[in-house]
């Protein structure tokens, strides 16, 4: 069928993105399935679950980040836990001992650098308050489990709760009628 | 036009001006400063938009008093001076489209006006900056609820922008005060993509009228504030972003929204979405009057030859065609709502059925008329309010992959095609004399090759599909049936993309 061609001439970045995302998809499905079965097959400790971990923290963070809500703030949350979770595949499944101690210094860096992202622009990051307000909630939960059900009681820990309190309550006293508004759109049920 | 470039272009032409002018276009910025109290690089690029209209009407000889006048900061009303704390949940018909969408797929849809100029963009701009006050809920960007999405208020510049994508292209919605639609311009025409969260077809019909009466207000023509034109500097109502669904659910009996999977049209299926345009203009009047001799209407006669020409772009011999309608759902109930208030009804006929356009207009007209009954969409309506309310409950991180398979698996697979007709647009007094013609565009979904819409403007009614395969057997059959109606169609649309 021969028409007049009404729309302009689309370059072909945009549709590049595709492309990288399918390619990568292929990569990882196949490391996904080889990995796991060079591991099972050779024995030893189990490091194709770091393998399959990391893979599915470049796929979610970066090649199939989320459609909703991708700023700073919630991509760092995301990469704050996603990173805690590996630290703690790391120490479990190959070098054990460590952990306890370098978890709650790699997160307490975090919830600075997620904190000055917050504070230093109230006006527009209060409407990405939620993802580091729930961290803040998460970190203070289990530190606590930590420190009062495993008796992991380390300094860094103890730093890292109290900033997360100090944030926490910093948060409140700035926001105040507008953290209740935020929570009331969070939880509607309209 | 670059930064610098405009700014020493504007300070030269303000440099150039007699002091009494300079002093008025300087109490002009001044007023204009207290009407914005936004962050910094937006506030920049506001006072740039007036900068360059400015620069536009003084190349353009219209004269600096006419050109403030018509600027005049007072139409931004109060929009850009308060901080952004309102929100909106979303309406049953929208809280699919979050629920469902994909990096593949996004439900997307456009309306474009065909003007009888080039656009200007400075123009534009300017005619979006004064237009977006005026409809609130469009001024949001999507958030997650811990149960639901909503829209939150989002105070920011609405830039208006070339075209550069293919139609109806996925929208970030994702980064903090995205927009949820994109105001595009391309030689002629003005186009509005939407995603389907804010409005539907109706709703964004508004819109576009009412931005494009702002925009030829900005070039000196009078249109009057009727026939779904709103007026920019009025107030919002409630009642026009209301969920009216909720409204006027009654009743216990509803029904459901599973069906038996449709057969769908062959062709491999292409990676960019959609993968091509393609419009058929013809005479409206002319239009008519062939359906009226089949004694049927426009939609059952476009549905009737949308199924022969299904029927021509498969191998299969057996199953079933079906094709999906929208139905506007303010023809039921009274509803002053620019959001979503539509439902479909779902029209089949079985492959051994699908003869000539005499044989089965009598049965899609049939199915057309019980389909749409008041009662049917009472009943889907109570389904939807149900179902909804069923799972309000329902964390988002569980509903999201939830609602992702079972669309899959429903959604889709339960329809061949889509025919959505949004009828006669009438055009107010003042715009009719500048709008050519209009357009609607479907986005297509995951599995349908073809989604067909249509839109009658000023004497023209355009029908356009929108492919998701390079297979043109569609079409072509669609074509085929239109001229073997006797109609004149003017054949438009895009190139081919990503094959």
């Amino acid at each position: 069928m021969d028409f007049e061609i009404v729309y302009p001439h689309i370059k072909k970045q945009s549709i590049a993105m595709m492309y990288v995302r399918y390619v990568f998809g292929l990569v990882f499905l196949a490391a996904a399935v080889v990995c796991p079965t060079v591991n099972i097959v050779l024995g030893g400790r189990a490091w194709s679950v770091i393998v399959l971990w990391s893979m599915y923290m470049v796929w979610t963070l970066i090649l199939k980040a989320p459609l909703v809500e991708r700023n700073l703030i919630s991509q760092g949350v995301k990469l704050l836990v996603m990173t805690v979770i590996l630290l703690i595949l790391i120490d479990r499944l190959l070098y054990p001992g460590w952990a306890a101690f370098v978890v709650p210094i790699v997160a307490y860096g975090a919830l600075m650098v997620l904190a000055v992202l917050f504070f230093v622009n109230v006006s527009k990051q209060r409407h990405n308050v939620m993802p580091l307000l729930a961290l803040t909630v998460i970190v203070m939960v289990c530190s606590a489990v930590a420190m009062f059900v495993f008796s992991e009681t380390r300094w860094p820990m103890i730093v890292l709760a109290s900033t997360a309190a100090v944030f926490l309550i910093a948060s409140v006293i700035i926001l105040k009628s507008r953290l209740i508004s935020e929570l009331v759109k969070r939880f509607h049920i309209k | 036009m670059g930064r610098k470039k405009a700014a020493t272009e504007f300070s030269r032409w303000l440099s150039s001006l007699p002091d009494g002018d300079r002093e008025r276009v300087g109490v002009f910025f001044r007023v204009l400063d207290q009407h914005l109290r936004l962050s910094g690089e937006w506030k920049r690029q506001i006072i740039r938009d007036f900068e360059n209209a400015l620069l536009w009407y003084e190349k353009n000889g219209v004269s600096l008093e006419e050109a403030l006048e018509l600027l005049s900061p007072v139409n931004l009303g109060g929009f850009y001076s308060r901080p952004a704390d309102g929100w909106f949940p979303l309406d049953a018909a929208a809280k699919v489209y979050p629920l469902s969408m994909s990096h593949k797929q996004m439900a997307v849809f456009r309306l474009s006006v065909y003007l009888d100029a080039p656009v200007v963009p400075e123009l534009l701009q300017m005619a979006l900056t004064f237009t977006i006050k005026r409809f609130p809920f469009f001024a949001t960007t999507i958030k997650n609820g811990v149960f639901w999405h909503y829209i939150d208020a989002a105070k920011r510049r609405f830039p208006v922008e070339p075209e550069s994508t293919v139609p109806c292209a996925d929208i970030n919605v994702s980064m903090t005060g995205s927009k949820s639609f994109r105001v595009l311009y391309y030689e002629n025409r003005i186009s509005c993509e939407f995603f389907h969260i804010l409005t539907d077809g109706t709703g964004g019909t508004v819109f576009l009228k009412t931005l494009t009466a702002e925009y030829l207000r900005l070039l000196g023509h009078n249109v009057a504030c009727e026939k779904g034109v709103l007026d920019v500097n009025g107030l919002p109502d409630a009642s026009e972003s209301a969920d009216d669904f909720s409204k006027h659910v009654s009743g216990k009996k509803s029904s459901g929204f599973v069906d038996k999977p449709a057969l769908q049209m062959g062709g491999r299926l292409s990676r960019v979405k959609p993968c091509q345009v393609i419009h058929f203009d013809m005479d409206s009047d002319a239009l008519r009057d062939a359906a009226r001799s089949r004694g049927a209407s426009v939609t059952a006669l476009v549905a009737a030859m949308m199924f022969i020409s299904c029927k021509a772009a498969t191998d299969r011999q057996h199953g079933a065609i079906h094709i999906q309608v929208p139905v506007n759902m303010r023809n039921y109930f009274e509803s002053r709502t620019l959001r979503n208030f539509s439902l479909y009804a779902n029209i089949h006929l079985e492959l051994e059925e699908i003869t000539t356009l005499d044989e089965i207009i009598p049965k899609v007209a049939e199915q057309l008329k019980n389909g749409v009954s008041f009662d049917k969409m009472q009943e889907m309506m109570n389904g939807a309010v149900k179902l909804v309310r069923s799972v309000r409950l329902v964390p988002l991180f569980i509903k999201c992959p939830v609602a992702r398979v079972v669309y899959g698996f429903l959604g889709d697979r339960a329809f061949t095609t889509t025919l959505s007709n949004l009828g006669v647009v009438e055009l107010p007094e003042g715009m009719d004399g500048h709008v050519r013609k209009m357009d609607f565009v479907l986005g297509t979904v995951a599995l349908s090759r073809a989604a067909v819409s249509m839109v009658t403007a000023n004497g023209t009614a355009t029908i356009s599909v929108a492919k998701l395969t390079a297979d043109p057997s569609f079409e072509e059959r669609l074509l085929g049936l239109l001229r073997g109606e006797g109609l004149e169609i003017r054949v438009s649309g895009s190139e081919l993309y990503g094959f």
